[in-house]
């Protein structure tokens, strides 16, 4: 049996050649994987719906804990789905800090502590990321808010803020378009910018010399001056890296796909959901990520009929019936807009006959419990596909922390690892 | 009998000598058997030792050597939870519902005692302990903060480069509220990617000829940006790079080199440019000037006076706005306004009348009155004049003054006035939907009492305020102050919060609730002292005006320096907070004290 490797020895050892993430080759060789292994061979995906202010506790969790539990009052938006998906009560991450701890939804780490941690505070879809890097065009996408999707190294994934943007990178022909145009483009597009096959190609060089030139400076430095200094270099060579596959994807042509790009205002909560959840479909669909986080917006008012109040507002709602009343109805568009995506995918098949909700785990929740009392407990969970039997009310009593189910979603999404952040167990309750 | 007299005054006389010898140097380990430890035994164990360890606190096993930088720190919370009156707390007597603090004058005086030596012995260590860590050099390398990069590429390139890219950049991590601390910077794939990409653009965006990249043209280039000389090798990757590729390329390479994205200095003393870097940085958020420069390369930035004057010519350039802005922003934690902004129906006014602007202008005008002007420090605690427009006249309840433009004016009422009133800090430490007393008392008790926030224990069931009835948020809160878990901090926080009360998440005033219940602003501070009001509370806080002096300091030095100050520095922070107390308490005194001191020379 060949010893595990330490990551710390990797580090020490691994100089330029070797990229950091590729954690998968620690594992034990003679490790077991994927009890449920089936003869699927096509991708895994993962989607994960982040929403900033947890469910009014006593609308969401269900009082019994068995197949046919009644649902509560929010959970009533997706009834109908009753057997297509799990709900959760009393898993969460023991960890407090109100709005300040929402953004550890998918990792449970605070990013304030991710250095006391290997893998830091990576989210569950960084995580699946790593694992399929240049496989797909994208190896994740972060949609609409970002807060919910961190990488190893205590970096908020910056969010597409808008569908037309994410559209344009997945599915518009931009070889024809000049760089300078593409630039000019780059201010309205923020974060994402597309390059040329000749950009890309001549970042290398440039790469090199500053590569070159921080080496020569290394040699005059401290040892804690050069620990800092190594963030540097492995960032470098995580650049390097991603610049490969971005130069293989710049020349395959993007899909071609029959839609157009719908968007809504943030104040249209349900349109916007269904704007980006079709969004998410397609590149599901076209195969150009496998990993999505989409960041629900963080307050605001919204249009929905009976909503009177902010959102944020009502969830300070001073047990007065009316505001719960008013919060379950947003609540409810929460539920209701997940429930739309997962029966979409329940409704397309793939190549070999089974649906894309088999293929697909997708979960909705929020880093926050009860908003009203600002805690993270008992946070709000629901959660579909990956070949699961659902239809059950799964109340864990806090024996099991929510990195056991992260750990096991991992696991059925393929990625060989027996650790996930905070856990080395994996979840028990699923079948 | 007679033959042990001898012997018994050679005891006696060993003693003296020995106490004399102590009182020189004291000895740690004897002095903890004997003194600290008999202290600790009989006040803190109880909560703090085996069996119980309240706050994650346990005071029986660690070791007394506070010339090692953990120890120190360790004890130096000690100290300041002893000398502060909150540690150890009253024992207490129930009577009937309500349990009552029992004055212990015994123990006041034992506590007095002890807090002497610790402080006595803390200071020795600090001093021995200062030189081992300035041999070794203090802090961990830092980059160019987001915004640091931005105004420093505008420096560099001009103005239409720097707008394409600050936007584009992952957020920075703040500590402590600061975002340009070196051992809590975050460097990534993300944003080295990112910077290249922008230094690309920036470079062809820029508004000089940068068409050509000869060795020469990039030698010059390289000097300001990594703002040292540059010798021939350090060029030559440059060169290769300009010529293999094109001079573009060049040119942003240059920006993502790591002798300009961090700062380069020496352990010790630190040499003229380095001391051009900090001193730019600090007062002007970005790079050395012409003048900088050139006095780096004649060496006489090492000059206490030279360092004065230019200080005092930073201060006077409008790019000192940079500084101010960027200081109070991290500071006063105004980011919490974009996080958890105002609802927009409850407070219509604060989008109406766009407070938020009118807040930080408000702050900005009367921290640069103060140090224009040299006005005492204390007057962040309690000022009668502020800087207000009339929306903000409007707002907080005053007269009318212009219809746009800030004016100073003069507040007859102790209502207002000092950095606890303003409508920032009154903003930034609410949720956006309601107060929380919690929030603004621990606010308070770390930018103004200057002590350490404690950890709330795990699983703590939090509370969810119910507005149905007529019980205030106060008295709702009290289940922190009786259940003994949350009271050992809350009795501490709470109070400076509550005083706070009678401003509306938004910084109004009101003397009801929405509810109709009667706002009670009444407490004490950890130390005793009792207030009613704003106003009392106000006065209350200016007696311990020390503490704050020496909290403040630190802020600006951990600003200016990008490091946390560590326990060993207190020695040095509380004499130029001492200096600060003989010259006046002005701010501009404060800047120019921090300047001068050795943590900011040296590294």
């Amino acid at each position: 049996m060949s010893k595990p490797m330490d990551r710390r020895t990797m580090l020490k050892g691994a100089g330029f050649a070797v990229a950091l993430p590729l954690l998968d080759a620690m594992i034990p060789a003679s490790a077991a994987f994927g009890r449920n292994s089936k003869a699927y061979k096509g991708p895994m995906r993962f989607l994960g719906t982040g929403t900033p202010l947890g469910m009014h506790p006593s609308n969401f969790h269900p009082k019994m804990a068995t197949r046919d539990y009644d649902s509560p009052r929010s959970l009533k938006a997706i009834e109908h789905l009753r057997n297509d998906f799990t709900v959760f009560s009393n898993l969460d991450h023991g960890l407090s800090g109100g709005h300040y701890a929402n953004h550890t939804l998918f990792s449970g780490v605070k990013v304030e502590e991710h250095k006391d941690h290997d893998e830091g505070n990576v989210t569950v879809d960084q995580r699946y990321a790593e694992h399929v890097f240049s496989q797909t065009r994208y190896s994740s996408l972060c949609l609409w808010n970002s807060d919910y999707s961190w990488t190893r190294r205590g970096v908020r994934v910056p969010a597409i803020k808008s569908t037309p943007h994410a559209f344009a990178l997945l599915f518009e022909d931009t070889s024809g378009v000049s760089s300078k145009r593409r630039r000019r483009n780059k201010s309205k597009f923020s974060a994402y910018p597309e390059e040329s096959t000749a950009d890309l190609e001549a970042r290398n060089s440039v790469l090199d010399a500053i590569r070159g030139d921080a080496k020569s400076l290394e040699a005059r430095l401290g040892a804690a001056d050069r620990n800092k200094l190594d963030e540097y270099f492995t960032s470098i060579r995580e650049v390097e890296r991603k610049l490969q596959s971005d130069i293989k994807w710049s020349k395959i042509p993007k899909p071609k796909v029959d839609a157009s790009p719908k968007s809504a205002s943030n104040r249209d909560l349900e349109k916007a959901y269904e704007s980006w959840y079709d969004l998410a479909y397609l590149a599901f669909k076209t195969d150009s990520t496998r990993s999505i986080v989409l960041g629900s917006p963080g307050g605001g008012n919204f249009n929905i009929p009976g909503v009177t109040k902010g959102y944020h507002d009502l969830s300070h709602h001073g047990h007065k019936d009316e505001n719960i009343e008013q919060l379950s109805l947003i609540d409810q568009v929460h539920l209701r807009s997940w429930g739309r995506f997962v029966e979409k995918l329940k409704s397309t098949k793939e190549a070999d006959g089974r649906t894309m909700l088999d293929s697909t785990i997708t979960m909705l929740g929020s880093g926050m419990g009860d908003g009203a009392r600002h805690n993270n407990e008992n946070l709000p969970l629901v959660m579909a596909g990956g070949g699961w039997r659902h239809g059950s009310h799964v109340n864990v009593f806090k024996r099991q922390k929510l990195n056991s189910l992260y750990l096991s979603v991992l696991q059925r999404l393929g990625v060989k690892t027996r650790k996930f952040n905070t856990v080395e167990t994996s979840f028990t309750g699923l079948k | 009998m007679a033959a042990f007299r001898p012997l018994l005054l050679t005891i006696v006389a060993l003693c003296i000598l020995s106490g004399d010898a102590w009182a020189d140097d004291i000895n740690y380990a004897s002095g903890y058997k004997n003194k600290l430890e008999p202290f600790l035994e009989k006040n803190c164990f109880r909560c703090h030792g085996e069996k119980v360890q309240k706050a994650k606190m346990r005071l029986d096993t660690p070791r007394f050597k506070p010339t090692d930088p953990d120890s120190f720190d360790f004890w130096q919370n000690v100290l300041d939870r002893i000398s502060s009156g909150e540690m150890p707390p009253p024992e207490k007597t129930r009577s009937g519902k309500t349990v009552v603090a029992k004055p212990n004058l015994e123990l006041t005086a034992d506590a007095k005692k002890i807090s002497e030596w610790l402080s006595e012995a803390l200071e020795q260590a600090s001093a021995q302990a200062s030189k081992a860590i300035r041999a070794k050099g203090k802090g961990t390398l830092r980059r160019l903060s987001r915004s640091q990069y931005a105004n420093t590429v505008h420096q560099l390139l001009g103005s239409k480069a720097s707008k394409l890219l600050i936007n584009t950049f992952p957020e920075e991590f703040l500590d402590e509220g600061f975002d340009n601390i070196g051992s809590s910077q975050v460097m990534s794939d993300f944003l080295i990617s990112h910077m290249i990409k922008t230094a690309e653009d920036a470079v062809e965006y820029t508004d000089f000829d940068r068409k050509t990249a000869t060795r020469e043209e990039l030698k010059e280039f390289a000097t300001l940006a990594f703002r040292r000389p540059v010798t021939d090798a350090q060029i030559a990757p440059y060169v290769r790079l300009a010529e293999k590729a094109t001079a573009t390329r060049a040119y942003a390479a240059i920006l993502c080199s790591p002798r300009f994205l961090y700062f380069y200095e020496d352990p010790g003393k630190l040499d003229s440019y380095a001391i051009a870097s900090r001193l730019s940085y600090y007062l002007w958020n970005s790079m050395p000037d012409k003048t900088l420069f050139k006095l780096a390369a004649e060496d006489k930035l090492t000059d206490e006076e030279v360092i004065a004057e230019q200080v005092e010519r930073m201060l006077k350039d409008k790019k000192a706005e940079l500084f101010i802005n960027n200081f109070l922003r991290q500071w006063l934690h105004l980011e919490n306004i974009t996080l958890l902004p105002p609802d927009e129906k409850k407070f219509k006014t604060f989008y109406d009348d766009a407070l938020e602007d009118a807040f930080t202008t408000e702050s900005f005008m009367v921290f640069k009155y103060m140090v224009d002007e040299n006005r005492p420090v204390t007057e962040f605690l309690s000022a009668n004049y502020t800087f207000i427009n009339n929306d903000l006249a409007k707002h907080y309840g005053l007269d009318k003054v212009d219809k746009y433009d800030f004016k100073k004016v003069t507040l007859k009422d102790p209502s207002r006035g000092g950095l606890l009133t303003q409508g920032a800090v009154l903003t930034s430490t609410s949720n956006g939907i309601e107060t929380s007393p919690v929030l603004r008392g621990i606010w308070v008790l770390q930018n103004i009492l200057g002590l350490k926030k404690p950890d709330p224990p795990p699983n703590v069931p939090a509370l969810a305020v119910d507005t149905r009835g007529t019980r205030t948020l106060r008295q709702q809160l009290s289940a922190h102050t009786k259940s003994s878990r949350c009271a050992t901090c809350h009795r501490h926080i709470d109070p400076l919060g509550f005083a706070l009360e009678n401003f509306n998440a938004i910084g109004a005033w009101r003397e009801k609730y929405e509810n109709n219940a009667r706002v009670d602003t009444s407490g004490k501070l950890p130390t005793g002292q009792r207030y009613r009001n704003i106003g009392e509370f106000k006065k209350a806080l200016l007696s311990r005006k020390d503490s704050f002096t020496q909290g403040l300091v630190s802020k600006f030095l951990t600003y200016g320096t990008g490091r946390k100050m560590h326990g060993t520095d207190r020695s040095e922070i509380k004499k130029i907070a001492s200096k600060l107390k003989r010259s006046g308490y002005g701010l501009r005194d404060l800047i120019h004290h921090t300047t001068a001191s050795k943590i900011f020379l040296n590294r």
